[in-house]
């Protein structure tokens, strides 16, 4: 390797600033008070809602609303609805899924189902791929851009809610935020230090302009995508 | 009131019909003009090509012209920019002329500017039939910050409809050097410029700057010797406007 | 023919032009993209009220960041490490690539699946691994195409658009083996099958870096296709390279950033996937990546920052600048001959390459500031570009009759008696080119001074008298009185003395001007 250490690397920087080294604290800059959070601060719950509703619709994405302990039967239902092959289910293993009793309603509605298992290993992504619906349980969604915000685990893996075509997240309208900036403190004040290896902002389904500028959605990732937003 | 005028190095040497248009209109508004002797350009063309150093004796001179009014007005966007910002940006710290750009950045007006906000006027009582289309050149509208005035001008012209252009504010590809440096590029930017004027069906192209309306004019021009004009249309710098039914 | 990775075409300027010129559908293509992503971006930024504010917002976190650089690396580094990554510190280009290629030694790959990256294209990594028998197929729909057809992007987020919806059908057709049509939706289903497999078998991926979050170490990636999220689940080790300046200090200042990029870039408010990576693949987690290595890249960034141009550090590399710069309209990215096209590589080409191998870059720019107008981080471009030109004049690197041009214009130009002389002459001589025609026209476009003009372009005649000598014999016309006698100068002067305050209104530029000089010290005045 002819890469060099940090403080090599460093050097020149802090040259270009005109001091022998980095220091050792800086004063950060104010952040929280920025002016797009002192609007989303005076909106009111009702507003982000309407917002994230607004929102999710332009990006074209299926939004159901539901009360709690409803989600597994509107899951079934946007499984049904879903323009899927032989609508496979991939669902995480999250236990929210057990809690909401996915599974049996999904056995109920004579569906075939994957639990997503992380003890199979890296065979895990390779049976993803031949699923047609991946399910996963959202952190929280986002109101400003429609998007939902899911993180990895070993009982959610990345692959769940981006290798099979279609993908429909399940969220809490308790972790619904104004704008990402909110969620993701809201996520530090949960993880801590311990951050999820990944965390996705998904806003609608993959989608690209490349040949001639033409929109056509569905590319590497989801094709289509939908929302179940549980009413708690 | 007392104002000295910065004709610009164009209008003096190709386009003096327009200079007298912008100093009749001042003197309707009470105002009573002063060219000094020694101002000839603002040098813009050699600092936009990079020649700080070849442009000095040019700023030198019009701060050195300007320096004993109080009011300085200018019928063109871009060198008001030159001499209120880029004097200052690059030659600020001059230890000899530095607090005299300071000074004359703080009381140089272009034309239309010097009307609207500083005299408060947006009718000067100007009669033109017809529809105009506006070329807003790039240092006038996006550098200087001056967008409203001309078009409060022309709103205030009885007989004369506004229409405005598709991309009124994209470069005209005159760019000082530019246009002849870089021909090829400038050909197209200035052609594409004339196209979308045309195509509001105006009667007359205005702007602020002669060094942009001589460019479209140029082009316009050729496409009427090779055959290729698809209707008239008459270029002018809004102080012929404001000048005209004044039965002059 | 090229000189190094970021400039792959270094025939002059002017053959650049014309080859681009020359292809209408290409220059089409540009014009009608620079409408339509520049329009959606338009109404994004309508639709948002606060659209200028966070433009200070993004240029000031940008601008703390560039000034505490050395303290932001160090912390980044360190968090990564503390999350699971692997940072490796490469100072040139040359060690960018060798870094990554030990990285592929050690994991025994001799494929990878890679999402677009500049820096990557900068470094020339593609080739260099291609040279020791590594193959990185790109996985971005524009540079798959780009990759299969041997080309260069013509823009810097929809790299293809010089290929119609026919080539690119013929292209898969020849290289790939596609039966379908030309419809866009049939070739981009047929690459999401075909790139599949590549995707599901891949060792590593390789990625760029949108930001890099201090505080935790992260990296982040935009993206429509998907594609990098397919490339940070399947592999199991992961290569990320970086710009060591594309640093923000914590998770919220992504909201700021994330706001303005992808309305700059795409046009649209948010893309598919947003995302933040932090370190490798916990324990027990059957996906994402095992082993992540995070290569942060200097390559003349150290030296940029103890630049004038430090300013030029805070771009994002959202394309927006180049959508609505005049000129990349005609010239299109192939114009440039760099892989930094438009105004931001206009500027950064030469300070990456240095002026011997860019010294006409900054003449395809008639300093117009419609960039400057897009920068979602305030970079005064056009005033870089001046500073490049300024460089050049005074360095030597423009040719010594065009010096003595200037520094005759110069003269003509401040001096009354050498002006006098010259358009005395002038006129005579120009009523003679100009003749009956009245004008300068085609038949004058052997001269070389006019050639550039009177090729395309009549020019008027110098006229028979100038402005100043018609004035001083002139008599002035009277001012018009109301009915207090009064004219409109002398209503406003009263006015003025009425309200004592003074000095017109500072106009909106000039005040934002100020600002922006106060925020960094760009192109600042001659010492």
């Amino acid at each position: 390797m002819s890469t060099v250490s940090l403080d090599e690397f460093l050097k020149p920087f802090s040259a270009a600033l005109g001091r022998d080294e980095a220091p050792e604290q800086v004063e950060s800059i104010d952040v929280q008070n920025s002016v797009q959070f002192i609007v989303s601060r005076a909106m009111a719950p009702a507003q982000i809602e309407e917002k994230f509703i607004d929102e999710v619709k332009k990006i074209g994405v299926l939004v159901k609303c539901c009360a709690p302990g409803q989600e597994a039967s509107a899951v079934v239902e946007e499984v049904r609805r879903l323009d899927a092959a032989n609508r496979t289910v991939l669902y995480a293993a999250d236990a929210w899924a057990d809690e909401c009793g996915l599974p049996a309603a999904l056995e109920a509605a004579g569906l075939d189902s994957v639990r997503w298992d992380a003890s199979k290993g890296r065979d895990a992504i390779q049976e993803a791929a031949h699923l047609d619906v991946g399910v996963t349980f959202a952190y929280g969604a986002i109101a400003e851009t429609g998007s939902v915000v899911q993180c990895s685990s070993e009982a959610s893996g990345r692959s769940v809610c981006t290798i099979p075509p279609c993908h429909i997240a399940v969220v809490k309208r308790s972790k619904l935020f104004a704008r990402m900036g909110e969620l993701l403190d809201d996520l530090q004040g949960t993880y801590g230090a311990d951050m999820p290896s990944n965390v996705s902002v998904i806003s609608g389904p993959s989608a690209t302009a490349d040949i001639e500028l033409v929109r056509v959605v569905g590319v590497h990732g989801p094709v289509h995508t939908a929302v179940i937003m549980v009413e708690d | 009131m007392k104002v000295a005028f910065f004709p610009q190095c164009m209008i003096d040497m190709f386009y003096p019909e327009v200079g007298e248009a912008a100093a009749r209109v001042l003197e309707r508004l009470g105002c009573e003009l002063i060219v000094p002797d020694n101002q000839i350009c603002c040098g813009q063309p050699l600092i936009n090509a990079g020649y700080l150093e070849e442009a000095v004796p040019a700023v030198r001179s019009i701060v050195e012209a300007y320096a004993p009014y109080d009011v300085v007005v200018t019928p063109s966007g871009s060198c008001a920019y030159a001499i209120k910002h880029d004097y200052e940006k690059y030659l600020g710290a001059d230890p000899e002329y530095g607090e005299r750009i300071k000074e004359l950045a703080g009381k140089i007006y272009e034309f239309t500017e010097f009307i609207v906000d500083y005299l408060g006027v947006t009718n000067v009582g100007a009669k033109l039939e017809g529809k105009a289309t506006l070329h807003k050149s790039c240092h006038m509208t996006r550098l200087l910050g001056v967008k409203e005035p001309p078009l409060k001008l022309l709103e205030g012209v009885e007989g004369l409809e506004y229409v405005e252009m598709q991309a009124a504010d994209r470069c005209c590809g005159f760019g000082g050097v530019f246009s002849v440096k870089e021909p090829e590029i400038s050909e197209q930017m200035v052609r594409e410029k004339a196209e979308l004027a045309l195509a509001t069906g105006a009667d007359y192209l205005v702007g602020c700057d002669q060094a942009c309306l001589m460019n479209i004019k140029g082009c316009l021009d050729r496409m009427e010797a090779e055959g290729n004009l698809p209707r008239p249309i008459k270029v002018m710098h809004i102080a012929e406007v404001l000048d005209s039914g004044k039965g002059e | 023919m090229a000189t190094s990775p970021v400039i792959y075409d270094d025939a002059p300027l002017r053959e650049r032009v014309k080859n681009a010129l020359a292809d209408d559908f290409k220059h089409n293509a540009i014009k009608s993209a620079q409408e339509t992503i520049v329009g959606n971006r338009n109404k994004c930024a309508d639709a948002n009220p606060l659209w200028e504010e966070l433009r200070w917002e993004a240029a000031y976190i940008r601008n703390h960041v560039l000034e505490n650089l050395d303290y932001y690396i160090r912390e980044f580094a360190k968090n990564a490490e503390a999350a699971g990554a692997t940072v490796h510190f490469a100072p040139t280009a040359e060690d960018a690539v060798e870094c990554a290629l030990d990285i592929f030694e050690e994991v025994h790959a001799t494929r990878c699946v890679k999402s677009k990256s500049m820096v990557t294209e900068e470094v020339g990594l593609n080739e260099y691994l291609e040279k020791h028998g590594i193959h990185a197929v790109e996985t971005d729909c524009a540079e798959n195409i780009l990759q299969t057809a041997g080309s260069k992007p013509s823009h810097i987020v929809v790299p293809a658009l010089h290929f119609n919806r026919d080539s690119i059908r013929d292209l898969y057709r020849e290289k790939k083996g596609y039966t379908g049509s030309n419809s866009p939706e049939e070739i981009t289903k047929f690459l999401r099958s075909n790139l599949r497999e590549e995707f599901l078998s891949a060792k590593v991926g390789v990625t760029g870096c949108n930001f890099g979050v201090a505080e935790t170490g992260s990296c982040t990636l935009v993206t429509n296709e998907g594609n990098a999220r397919m490339a940070t689940t399947v592999p199991e080790t992961q290569i990320v390279m970086m710009g060591a300046e594309r640093i923000v200090p914590d998770l919220r200042s992504l909201d700021t950033l994330v706001a303005l990029l992808v309305p700059s870039a795409v046009g649209s408010k948010i893309t598919s996937s947003f995302q933040v990576n932090t370190g490798a693949a916990k324990p027990g987690e059957a996906d994402g990546p095992t082993k992540v290595h995070i290569i942060m890249v200097d390559n003349g960034r150290s030296k940029i920052l103890a630049s004038e141009f430090r300013g030029m550090l805070r771009c994002i590399r959202c394309g927006a600048c180049m959508n609505n710069c005049p000129v990349y309209r005609h010239i299109t990215g192939h114009g440039y001959g760099t892989i930094y096209p438009g105004p931001m590589g206009v500027v950064l080409t030469p300070l990456l390459e240095g002026y011997e191998n860019t010294d006409k870059l900054p003449y395809a720019c008639s300093l117009c500031g419609a960039c400057d107008d897009m920068c979602p981080v305030r970079i005064p471009l056009h005033r870089h570009i001046h500073k490049h030109k300024f460089n050049l004049a005074e360095h030597g690197h423009t040719s010594a009759p065009e010096q003595a041009t200037f520094d005759m214009a110069g003269k003509v130009l401040s001096n009354r008696l050498l002006y006098d002389i010259a358009t005395g002459s002038g006129s005579r001589g120009m009523k003679i080119l100009g003749g009956a025609y009245g004008a300068l026209g085609l038949s004058t476009s052997w001269i070389p001074v006019l050639r550039g003009w009177t090729s395309s372009r009549d020019m008027d005649l110098m006229a028979k008298e100038r402005f100043r000598d018609r004035f001083a014999k002139r008599t002035p016309v009277a001012a018009e009185l109301d009915e207090n006698g009064m004219s409109a100068a002398d209503r406003a002067e009263a006015a003025r003395e009425k309200a004592a305050a003074g000095a017109h209104a500072s106009v909106a530029a000039g005040a934002a001007d100020a600002a922006e000089q106060d925020l960094s010290q760009e192109g600042g005045a001659r010492a």
